[in-house]
């Protein structure tokens, strides 16, 4: 079984089924090509986008549906292409990468969701070329001054 | 910013070796053709700010901030869900 020292996590043991393939990297990240979806309960509902190329490169992602409920995603025919989908309906996880910054909020970025598709576990981070979502979406988290 | 009019078919020049024509317009989406030297970087600019955002994301990324963030996020999705059973234990009475 393949392991994988991780910045956060240290040596973690994973399988090849249960890895993900991005063919096109993310940006910045393009020679990442693979990746684990890491999920632990004392996180929820954050988890972990693990590069498998480096166990330094890792995302803090969450659903999109958990910041908007009814957030929308746009599909360009290519990406459905490098997803491996054959109908637009076929089930997406869709992930917004969030932001930790020191001495500023957290932010998702809604301009650029991830997507995952159920069936054939490749992924890719999606440009929306036209939205209204911003890639610094606060992350409601409550704080100071809320009534 | 310097602004031009152009047609389909028309193009812009930018200094001695980049060309950019207008190639199709359909809509509000235009279509542009890009003639410029290998070493010159072409990137839409949605994809730059993904990138500039995914190297700010992966270095934000520690245990110790990630707790932090869950709890609050916890706390605030923990809010909601007691304000909405204040409401219903209203409409109770």
């Amino acid at each position: 079984m393949p392991a994988l020292d991780t910045r956060q996590f240290g040596m973690i043991d994973y399988s090849e089924e249960s890895t993900l393939e991005f063919p096109c990297g993310m940006p910045a990240f393009e020679e990442h090509k693979r990746f684990l979806l890491i999920e632990k309960d004392s996180f929820a509902p954050f988890l972990f986008l693990q590069s498998l190329l480096d166990g330094q490169v890792s995302f803090i992602v969450l659903p999109v549906t958990r910041i908007d409920p009814a957030y929308q995603v746009a599909l360009e025919p290519e990406e459905m292409v490098l997803l491996g989908m054959a109908e637009p309906s076929e089930p997406l996880l869709t992930l917004a990468v969030v932001t930790l910054a020191p001495g500023s909020k957290p932010t998702a970025n809604l301009a650029a969701p991830v997507l995952i598709h159920m069936g054939s576990r490749k992924g890719l981070q999606s440009i929306q070329s036209v939205t209204d979502y911003s890639h610094q979406t606060l992350v409601p988290v409550g704080g100071e001054g809320q009534c | 910013m310097l602004v031009i009019r152009r047609r389909v078919g028309e193009s812009i020049l930018i200094g001695a070796d980049i060309e950019l024509q207008i190639t199709d317009i359909s809509g509000n989406r235009v279509k542009i053709g890009i003639q410029a030297p290998r070493t010159v970087p072409i990137l839409r600019k949605e994809i730059q700010l993904a990138a500039a955002q995914n190297v700010a994301a992966s270095r934000g990324v520690t245990l110790e901030t990630v707790a932090e963030l869950v709890t609050k996020f916890r706390h605030q999705s923990a809010k909601n869900t007691a304000l909405s059973t204040l409401a219903l234990t209203l409409l109770d009475i």
